[in-house]
């Protein structure tokens, strides 16, 4: 058995080895866009999902500040709509109320006209013969 | 000029806090890269032995290009370029790991397991960044 002589045996490494970093390369070059998404500045995938999450958390924190406030400004415009509406009432109910003095005096003032007219109808038929 | 040799000193400091294996040994690539590209077979006993001077020379070429890679992505905070220079340091690691194991038989396994762990590490810390990647993708698309 002729034995294998360590250049060769290194040579024939070498070739498999080029191989495949250039496979790996190829790899790499073709997923160049999600890899340049990468955050390489911790040893940690674990630190890298929990500054994720911590952000991702912050967006939230600040969508919903962003609700409360729309929420804020829809109740402070409800109220200046209700306090404008209750002034409105309490202005119409003083009009109805004086209107309504109005017209009790003037229907006052028709059934004494309404008297004296059914008392003079009643003298006059009285002096018909 | 001053200003961005600061902010690029800056990014090397940072990158050694938060991820130092992955920043120093491609780093250390570099002169050890241009040592062996110059040098030849003569930087290594192994490789005397067995008499691989291109070998060598083309792990040389791998590693300085790796590191410079890995420099650069460190500079430029490319994720891309960084798993470039660690795949061709995965290259020349083993290479090296498994020449130094062949020209020196026993005598190699400190140095050549060290440096096939070396090869293996990163082909692991690429491998991860694109499992990362995908998952990223995957939960944009939801």
């Amino acid at each position: 058995m002729p034995t294998l002589s360590p250049e060769f045996a290194l040579n024939v490494l070498a070739i498999f080895l080029g191989g495949g970093t250039v496979q790996l390369l190829i790899f790499l070059f073709r997923r160049r866009a999600e890899i340049r998404q990468v955050n390489t500045t911790s040893d940690s995938v674990q630190v890298n999902a929990a500054m994720d999450l911590v952000s991702k958390h912050q967006q939230d924190g600040e969508a919903f500040r962003e609700m409360i406030k729309s929420q804020d400004a829809k109740v402070s415009r409800l109220e200046a709509r209700y306090d404008t509406a209750q002034l409105e009432f309490t202005q119409q109910l003083r009009d109805a109320h004086a209107e309504n003095v109005r017209l009790t005096t003037r229907v006052a003032q028709l059934q004494t006209d309404l008297d004296i007219a059914t008392r003079q109808i009643a003298d006059l038929r009285a002096r018909l013969p | 000029m001053h200003r961005k040799l600061g902010r690029g000193v800056r990014r090397l400091v940072d990158a050694w806090r938060s991820r130092p294996t992955s920043v120093t040994i491609p780093l250390v690539m570099i002169p050890i890269g241009i040592a062996a590209l110059i040098l030849g077979e003569n930087v290594s006993r192994a490789f005397t032995n067995i008499g691989g001077g291109t070998i060598i020379r083309i792990m040389g070429a791998a590693m300085l290009l790796g590191g410079v890679c890995v420099l650069v992505s460190v500079l430029r905070s490319d994720p891309l370029q960084e798993m470039i220079g660690l795949s061709l340091i995965v290259f020349g690691a083993a290479i090296y790991g498994c020449g130094v194991i062949l020209g020196l038989r026993v005598q190699g396994i400190v140095a050549g397991m060290g440096y096939l762990a070396i090869a293996t590490g990163f082909l692991g810390r690429v491998l991860m960044l694109v499992r990362e990647a995908r998952a990223r993708q995957r939960s944009e698309e939801k």
